[in-house]
């Protein structure tokens, strides 16, 4: 026998090629354009979101008002950059809750051993089988409806799919010969954990973490559509699509311009996600 | 045909329609094949100016390193990938399968040209039965399903697989390695085709089953009168199996001869040096891994794509491709082969 | 898979339905525990008096430890005790009896929609990997996901609906319209008493909520079509069944689409519980009578116990689902099977 190794010689050069990386451009930008907004959006509001002037109600959009004014006469634009935080910054807190204690809990799991692995990861497995909309209106309404019981909600509902990740990361680098050396060295359980198997289980949690705001707004926002979430007067996206169904015929911008936004936001997160995925595994795309 | 001047061949005329040339026509004649895929800065050639000719109930091995272009060319052959461009002729029997219609060329993949594969265990699709696979070489020519059945089951026992009519239904994960080959070799030849490639088929194998699976083949060949092109980077594999050998080295043959005489007196720098890395029983002495690594198809070299690994090399091989030219009874593409029998082994 | 081995697959999977049916059931215990405040006053209502409030909390065993509470809130679920609605006085498993059948309709029908529209679309973008159609397909299905139901519901009720006209905008059939009900699912029930007007009058008011229903799940659908026959399609059986001669179809659908069976199934299973969850806004939107809109005005009540009860039916039905789902990847993969075998031999 020669010494060479056999692989079909077929060129795979055409396939490492990141497709549409325009889209991917622009979907970051947008991400740190809508982060942005969640950060400045209730200072640039050009009026008051919350004044209501029933004088001026249902106006269509014009100089005066560039989106257009509600049922009560307030500013569809300055609530819409007012709600962004709201819509936003509740999700990013709602993803962020349950990717912390889906981290701690595989942390446990990891160390735990085979018995305690087993029944966390169960309970996952059960949790992650109940429909996030229904466990969150379970919870939301347990809690009384608030924006703040919603994302509570979220994270209650979420974090297993953060500790099933995290495990199976971490599980991979658990095995890694650089942590056989720590372990060989004497180093004590959570210190291993801690120093090296956690710093480096990360990665799939972060690209999980930006699919998942995506998914997130839309859920917030359903929550605070049935009522289970951010309640009126307050402005926050899926609530202000609420407020405008009834004149969707006659002063359709009320819901529009709200529900275009959160679309807008899914969709940045999702393309996002997908990117930094297809970069860490070229081969999941989408997958 | 091996004699022939091959350059003076690519300028030949219309085939002959009918068989009243006096030489047998060969099964299948290879001139000229070119293979290119399309690569980051325009496309790759991945097989040059390629030939070879396979006649009824001869064994021909083709031999290379990774990366020779020696698997591109079994797919070229069936015109298997989208992807690449091929060009040349790949005459079957006279017919031109590169000038062929998509539905014509499908008509003769499986029923004229079998291709067997080098992993049983991709090769079978874990979802199907074993049955429904090899069936399926007989259903899409058309062919009823319980003739399809019977021809199949036939095969499979010719090919020693026990009880084959009830194992029909079986999955490939309830066969060991060598009994998958032997449901790939099936699948290839179950509708008698007049030629099969087998692609590395042992290279998955471990020794004992490699043997089996290369007797199965020599016994079909001598059954059906089939013609074979064995692909293989195992030269040790080709001493017992094949009639002719065809060296491949950076998608292009570098020689071509009858088996006896290549391993007797090997022409070509790259085939006696593929020689002197196989271990053999009938020699001492240290086996001589070539020096350097095979030319990748993205930067290969100018002249002889084989001169910077070659002890012979001058000038003339970085500047100029050597032709191919008969030499003994082979044909060698090199501007300075290996003279006589007894230099070139060593 | 040998009898005594399903016979040993089924007892381990039944078991493994009960300890998830009580996973459940704790789950949904512990959610109760967490509400804050007094836990009688939240199942009274808040309009309940003192005195209706100590009668709620006798009942319930409010003064009992935790661990018999719990004991006695196992024993009334196995009594089929829900609990009760504090805005139908009614038990909340009789409401959903009445209730569930509309729902099942809806998501049944989003889910053949879903099914239709995606698995073709992800079917083509594999196909078709890497051009343009696949980049098209892909941006469709991260478009679709992207969509909030609930304006995807007003919006498609307004244009489609109210403005074109095309299908009623709300409830689940016209005024006057009533057929004796049997089985609670108004398609079938009609069908049964053999009225096609009835029938149609169903699913004109269905099948517009049934297709926003769909629209954001169909992203997960083609996603999973489209990954896991790109990965199918780039296996050697795909290069061995063209070999054969098979044609394009034959090998997009025999060695892609076949292979994606279990993945869809799986997908499919998550699904029926997410539908149900998409379920609560979409028929809140189109006026619908179901589980979902029950949630709505309960969730607006505050009504618990109500929500609570219907976390659980949820959970119950989705447990339920997954076996299902189990049984007919069983049947349906080899693989799972093999795995299954070593499980359950090991």
């Amino acid at each position: 026998m020669t010494t060479v190794a056999t692989t079909h010689a077929v060129p795979r050069v055409r396939r490492t090629r990141r497709r549409l990386p325009w889209l991917d451009r622009i979907a970051y930008g947008t991400v740190v354009l809508l982060l942005g907004l969640a950060i400045l959006g209730p200072l640039l509001t050009p009026h008051d979101p919350y004044a209501v002037d029933l004088g001026q109600a249902l106006q269509a959009p014009s100089g005066g008002h560039l989106l257009g004014t509600d049922g009560l006469g307030r500013d569809v634009l300055s609530r819409a950059l007012a709600g962004a935080r709201s819509s936003i910054l509740g999700a990013l807190l709602a993803v962020a809750g349950a990717a912390a204690i889906g981290i701690l809990v595989a942390c446990v799991a990891t160390i735990g051993g085979r018995w305690v692995d087993d029944v966390v990861m169960r309970f996952c497995d059960i949790t992650l089988s109940l429909p996030v909309m229904v466990m969150a209106l379970g919870v939301a309404v347990a809690l009384g409806p608030s924006l703040r019981s919603a994302v509570i909600a979220m994270v209650v509902a979420w974090w297993p799919g953060f500790a099933r990740i995290a495990r199976a990361e971490m599980r991979t680098v658990i095995t890694s010969p650089y942590v056989e050396a720590a372990r060989v060295l004497g180093a004590s359980r959570w210190r291993v954990m801690l120093r090296h198997v956690l710093p480096n289980s990360l990665d799939g949690v972060y690209v999980q973490a930006t699919l998942e705001i995506g998914g997130a707004t839309l859920i917030m926002a359903g929550l605070s559509f049935v009522g289970a979430g951010a309640q009126p007067p307050s402005a926050e996206w899926g609530a202000m699509v609420e407020t405008g169904a009834r004149y969707l015929t006659s002063a359709w911008w009320i819901s529009v311009v709200p529900g275009l936004l959160i679309t807008l936001t899914a969709l940045a997160f999702a393309i996002s996600g997908d990117s930094l995925r297809t970069r860490n595994h070229p081969d999941a795309a989408l997958t | 045909m091996k004699g022939l001047d091959i350059v003076s061949l690519n300028v030949e005329v219309p085939v002959p329609a009918t068989g009243e040339d006096l030489a047998p026509r060969p099964l299948l004649e290879v001139r000229d094949l070119t293979v290119s895929y399309p690569g980051i800065g325009g496309p790759v050639e991945i097989v040059s100016g390629f030939d070879l000719t396979v006649a009824r109930g001869e064994r021909v091995a083709l031999v290379g390193e990774s990366g020779s272009g020696k698997s591109v060319t079994a797919r070229a052959l069936l015109r298997l990938d989208h992807r690449a461009s091929v060009s040349g002729r790949v005459l079957l029997d006279g017919t031109d399968l590169l000038a062929l219609g998509d539905a014509e060329m499908r008509a003769r993949r499986g029923s004229r040209i079998g291709l067997m594969l080098q992993d049983p265990m991709t090769t079978l699709n874990p979802v199907r039965t074993i049955g429904s696979q090899v069936m399926e070489s007989l259903r899409v020519h058309g062919i009823g399903r319980a003739e399809a059945r019977r021809r199949s089951v036939e095969t499979l026992d010719k090919l020693g697989i026990p009880d084959a009519a009830r194992r029909m239904r079986a999955y490939p994960h309830e066969f060991s390695g060598g009994m998958r080959q032997r449901v790939c070799l099936a699948m290839a030849i179950v509708a008698h085709p007049d030629l099969l490639i087998a692609d590395e088929p042992t290279t998955a194998l471990d020794v004992r089953v490699q043997e089996q699976v290369l007797s199965l083949i020599d016994s079909l060949v001598a059954e059906l009168g089939m013609g074979v092109v064995l692909i293989t980077h195992d030269l040790g594999l080709v001493a017992g199996f094949a009639d002719r050998v065809a060296v491949m080295y950076a998608g292009r043959g570098v020689e071509t001869g009858p088996v006896s005489e290549l391993y007797r007196t090997p022409r070509h720098p790259y085939t006696s040096g593929l020689l002197a890395s196989v271990p053999r029983v009938d020699r001492d002495g240290a086996l001589a891994p070539i020096a350097g690594s095979p030319a990748q198809p993205t930067s290969r070299p100018g002249g002889c794509a084989f001169h910077p690994r070659c002890a012979r090399a001058e000038a003339d091989c970085t500047r100029d491709r050597p032709e191919v030219r008969p030499i003994g009874g082979a044909d060698v593409a090199c501007h300075h082969p290996l003279a006589m029998a007894g230099e070139g082994a060593r | 898979m040998e009898k005594s081995l399903l016979a040993r697959y089924l007892a381990r999977r039944l078991a493994l339905l009960a300890t998830t049916l009580w996973g459940v059931v704790t789950i949904v215990f512990l959610l109760i525990k967490a509400i804050p405040g007094d836990e009688a006053q939240a199942a009274a209502g808040v309009t309940a008096t003192p005195e209706q409030v100590e009668v709620v909390r006798q009942r319930l065993g409010l003064d009992e430890s935790v661990l018999h509470q719990y004991v006695s809130y196992l024993g009334r679920l196995l009594h089929g005790d829900l609990g009760t609605s504090i805005f139908t006085f009614q038990p909340v498993l009789g409401d959903l009896q009445q209730l569930i059948p509309y729902t099942m309709e809806l998501v049944g029908l989003a889910m053949v929609i879903n099914l239709t529209c995606g698995v073709p679309l992800g079917v083509w973008a594999a196909a078709r990997h890497r051009t343009r159609t696949d980049n098209a397909v892909r941006l469709t299905a991260i478009f679709c996901g992207a969509l909030p139901t609930f304006w995807l519901a007003m919006i498609a009720q307004t244009t489609i609906g109210r403005q074109l006209g095309a299908v009623p905008i709300s409830g689940v059939s016209t005024l006057g319209v009533e057929v004796p009900r049997r089985t609670g699912f108004l398609t079938v029930d009609s069908l049964l008493a053999g009225d096609l007007a009835a029938f149609s009058d169903a699913l004109a008011h269905l099948v517009l909520p049934a297709a926003v229903l769909a629209i954001p799940f169909m992203s997960f659908v083609i996603r999973v079509v489209r990954g896991s026959m790109v990965t199918a399609l780039e296996a050697d059986h795909v290069t061995a069944a063209r070999a054969k001669g098979a044609r394009e179809r034959t090998v997009l659908l025999q060695h892609g689409l076949r292979n994606s069976v279990a993945p869809v199934t799986t997908l499919i299973g998550l699904q029926v519980g997410w539908m149900m969850g998409g379920a609560v806004m979409v028929e809140t939107v189109f006026s619908r009578p179901g589980f979902g809109s029950y949630l709505t005005q309960a969730v607006a009540q505050k009504d618990t116990f109500a929500v609570i009860g219907m976390v659980l039916v949820v959970g119950v039905i989705v447990t339920f689902v997954g076996l299902v789902v189990d049984l007919v990847q069983l049947a349906a993969d080899p693989r799972v099977r093999l795995l299954e075998t070593r499980r359950a031999t090991a």
